[in-house]
């Protein structure tokens, strides 16, 4: 069983991160949408002022001038709420980006509930549905500063789009530092056998929680990881619906097009089982704080323990 | 070849003809055949575009054809990228692409996509078509340019329509802040969109006012007028510190009778007949 490390800071993780892959690779540049203070930007623009084009309060010009950018062989990071960046620049990431196969990474900031008192409009629910469904771009949602950082190291290495959460915040850690990344590949965090648990983003750390809870209850969970919302990793899922009885899925995000229907599209056609969704059920987010919304909306650690210990009493 | 592809770098001959305006005649004929053919097609702001396309790829952009891949070389977004047929015939004539190709324009399994493509077409810098776009990514290439400070410079050709999207706006402010001098954005200002006229539909005037209130170099030229279009490219180049926009005040559908003017004709398709009369109109125009 994965135990949490200690706490990491998902801003400065980011600033560290891009600056140093700066210093290796010049290609890299950054853009930002007047948003470098929720990014964590500011020491690559200390180090590389000339690389670091700010376009103001315009996500649609950001996406598309980095999409100019990359057509000259640069390798633009372009951050801005995830909120922005999916929705309102959702055309030009598909088109400005995407359609013309660009090599440009996307950054969406304060993802999900981590947006916290900004409330219900700044509260991106559905940036992994909508980018999930752009052809050519791959999506990760990742669960700790260590593994944010190397999907950025990642990200830097590969050709083509990329989106990922940049969760607001400092959360506790359970991935090593160093560790390479791998598309399309879970994470296997607990070898239980009843029931299966796939987390993507932040609520993984929720999971290994309720994980260890419900193991001293006599439950135990097959604990999957998967930061990689697409690529996704058929087989892990697969595996899991053939070890378990049933697979609860928990996200950071609407149950509609992110984590959750990806699993279930892979079950239905690969090995038919029980699922069982927990997210944003249909609804906006609120101004509140990150854990009395995760509560409230039943994705934190003890929203996951009830739910499965209804589930195995009813089983 | 030349790296100005295969016309000539001076505008008049021994002749004292004006080979620009010989070439964008040629083009013009060639583009209308091409989109009859294609069973119809954006008429309208294809026809209306001619001559600038003409004295970009003719005269003002560093081009290889023969390595379209060139590092140096100027790049160019057809920001209207429904304008696709006039620079597919351009890059035929300029051997980009095969001239056989232009047969395949819009149709099924076809290698010749309406809106211009560049994963598909070679000499093609970017794929557009959703409008208000292209000024963006030709923001980003030249800020590209100038970090790598490469002596290229981008152009980009928007339709007057187009500048409704807002998106042209924060372009148009992004490329004054970081004092864009090799950005040289043209409006083909043919004045009708698809439901009417700009200035019925969304009015645009004072359209000169409204550059220079974000701080371009604004010029106006007829941008039928190869000799006046030239003129303005070079002095934009000349000009340091400021974007630049030349508007290019042109005619929808011009050279074909019952177009010219006409918004219903933004796209469309022609009768046999139309189609006749339409290359009488041009070899007209080419005699006249």
């Amino acid at each position: 069983m994965r135990t949490l490390g200690e706490q990491k800071d998902t801003n400065a993780t980011y600033g560290r991160t891009i600056t140093e892959l700066a210093a290796e690779n010049p290609q890299i540049v950054a853009v930002e949408a007047d948003l470098m203070k929720a990014s964590g930007s500011a020491p690559f623009k200390e180090k590389f002022p000339e690389r670091m084009f700010n376009v103001g309060i315009a996500e649609q010009d950001a996406l598309s001038f980095s999409a100019g950018l990359a057509a000259m062989g640069k390798i633009p990071f372009v951050t801005g709420f995830a909120c922005f960046v999916a929705q309102r620049a959702c055309d030009q990431a598909q088109n400005s980006i995407a359609y013309n196969d660009f090599n440009v990474k996307v950054i969406g900031t304060y993802a999900g509930l981590t947006s916290e008192k900004n409330g219900g409009t700044h509260i991106s629910i559905d940036d992994l549905a909508i980018y999930r469904n752009m052809p050519r771009f791959q999506v990760f949602d990742p669960g700790d500063a260590n593994e944010f950082e190397a999907i950025l190291r990642y990200a830097a290495s590969c050709e083509g789009p990329v989106y990922i959460r940049s969760n607001k915040g400092k959360f506790p850690t359970f991935t090593s530092e160093g560790r390479t990344f791998q598309p399309g590949k879970a994470v296997l965090l607990n070898e239980g056998k009843e029931i299966g648990l796939i987390t993507t983003g932040i609520t993984t750390i929720e999971g290994i929680q309720a994980s260890e809870e419900l193991e001293k209850e006599g439950i135990s969970l097959r604990h999957i990881h998967m930061p990689s919302i697409k690529p996704i990793d058929m087989d892990a899922i697969v595996e899991t619906a053939k070890k378990t009885k049933l697979i609860v899925t928990v996200e950071n995000h609407t149950i509609y097009g992110g984590l959750g229907s990806a699993v279930a599209e892979v079950l239905c056609e690969n090995y038919p089982a029980r699922l069982v969704r927990l997210g944003l059920q249909d609804h906006f987010g609120e101004t509140a704080q990150l854990h009395y919304m995760m509560h409230k909306y039943g994705i934190d650690k003890d929203a996951i323990v009830s739910k499965i210990r209804e589930i195995v009493a009813e089983l | 070849m030349s790296e100005k592809g295969s016309l000539a770098r001076q505008l008049y001959n021994e002749e004292g003809e004006n080979m620009l305006e010989k070439k964008a005649g040629e083009l013009r004929r060639k583009t209308f055949e091409t989109i009859y053919h294609a069973g119809g097609g954006h008429y309208g702001g294809s026809l209306s575009a001619i001559e600038i396309m003409t004295v970009l790829y003719y005269d003002a952009m560093k081009l290889r054809p023969q390595e379209p891949e060139w590092e140096e070389r100027d790049r160019f977004i057809l920001c209207k990228g429904h304008a696709g047929p006039p620079l597919y015939v351009i890059l035929a004539d300029q051997g980009f692409i095969s001239s056989d190709r232009l047969e395949e324009l819009d149709k099924n399994g076809g290698s010749l996509p309406k809106h211009v493509d560049r994963l598909k077409v070679q000499g093609i810098d970017y794929s557009s078509g959703p409008l208000g776009q292209g000024l963006s990514v030709a923001c980003g290439m030249a800020s590209a340019a100038k970090l790598d400070k490469k002596d290229l410079y981008v152009y980009a050709l928007m339709g007057d329509g187009e500048l409704d999207e807002g998106q042209v706006w924060e372009a148009a402010m992004t490329a004054s802040h970081y004092q864009l001098d090799h950005l040289i954005a043209i409006v083909d200002r043919n004045r009708n969109q698809i439901d009417g006229s700009t200035e019925t539909v969304m009015a645009l005037e004072p359209l000169e006012e409204k550059w220079k209130a974000f701080g371009w170099n604004v010029q106006a030229v007829d941008g039928h007028d190869t000799k006046a279009l030239k003129s303005a490219i070079e002095t934009a180049k000349a000009a340091k510190g400021k974007p630049n926009v030349i508007i290019a005040n042109t005619i929808k559908g011009k050279g074909i009778s019952f177009m010219e003017n006409q918004y219903t004709w933004h796209s469309g398709q022609i009768t046999q007949e139309q189609f006749q009369q339409g290359l009488k109109d041009l070899e007209g125009r080419c005699k006249g």
